[in-house]
């Protein structure tokens, strides 16, 4: 009986570990969003200081082009927009990671308590 | 230890906490600090930059001044040549966009980003001091319990 018991457990802290590992990937991928649409917000600020005479220039590569300021502040927006949604969708993602590792929690711990009183 | 007694110094309860608890809290803290001061480095270090651009467009000849300067074209050879407009310039705002501006209006956009660095400085500024004080109290807490521990350990002899 302990050795199946202690199998479980084994493979039961295995799955935990990759959860964990799941979750660390989100978190990066979180922080690195945040980046992106703080940027982003920066760009959009100054955008909107500026009067429609004004000339901007987008980064395409090697080359700078020259750009409508509505274009600029329309490419600004949809990133925003993209930013925000992949923000959400990770959250909701991490907050379902979460729920799976109580579960592995409760687990691991009953199979440690069930090891325990079977000594 | 729940997360609640690592981040609100106010609440913990010195007597209540074991040794071990205390330690870890104690290594909690210090990884927030390092994390602070880093931050804090990184945040000082991009400040510099636009206070360097700040100071590299105050230097830009007027039209009518001499406004010829040397170009680089490799690491080893610069041409000579002049400044065309020195009327312009372009600013790198980010996400690949630039835009152009008077002299003028861009020591202005680097003042901005310049202050806007300084306010966020300022802000993990006073996390961290709190931070550094509740080191410094446990710091105190972790004596006591080592000064009582020996002298328990001196009555027993």
């Amino acid at each position: 009986m302990a050795p199946d018991l202690n199998k479980k457990l084994e493979d039961e802290v295995e799955k935990y570990r990759q959860t964990q590992n799941d979750m660390k990937k989100f978190v990066t991928q979180q922080q690195q969003l945040f980046i992106t649409k703080t940027e982003n917000e920066f760009v959009k600020q100054e955008f909107e200081n500026l009067d429609s005479e004004a000339n901007i220039y987008k980064l395409v590569g090697p080359v700078l082009v020259k750009q409508e300021l509505g274009e600029g502040k329309e490419t600004v927006e949809k990133r925003l927009v993209y930013c925000e949604g992949e923000l959400k969708r990770l959250a909701s993602l991490m907050k379902d990671t979460e729920k799976k590792l109580e579960i592995h929690r409760e687990v691991i711990s009953k199979i440690q308590q069930q090891i325990a009183t079977n000594k | 230890m729940s997360a609640a007694t690592a981040s609100a110094p106010s609440d913990q309860q010195p007597a209540g906490l074991s040794m071990a608890q205390i330690e870890q809290v104690r290594t909690q803290l210090q990884s927030d600090i390092e994390m602070l001061q880093s931050s804090i480095q990184r945040l000082q270090y991009a400040q510099e930059g636009f206070g360097e651009s700040m100071l590299a467009v105050s230097r830009l000849p007027t039209n009518n001044q001499d406004n010829s300067l040397l170009v680089p074209l490799s690491s080893s050879m610069y041409v000579p040549g002049r400044l065309s407009d020195p009327d312009h310039v372009l600013v790198d705002v980010g996400t690949g966009f630039f835009i152009e501006m008077r002299p003028k209006k861009a020591q202005d956009y680097f003042k901005r980003k310049h202050d806007y660095i300084q306010v966020e400085i300022d802000k993990l500024q006073k996390v961290l001091y709190d931070k550094l004080l509740t080191r410094q109290q446990i710091n105190g807490i972790i004596q006591m319990h080592l000064q009582q521990q020996q002298q328990q350990q001196q009555q027993q002899k």
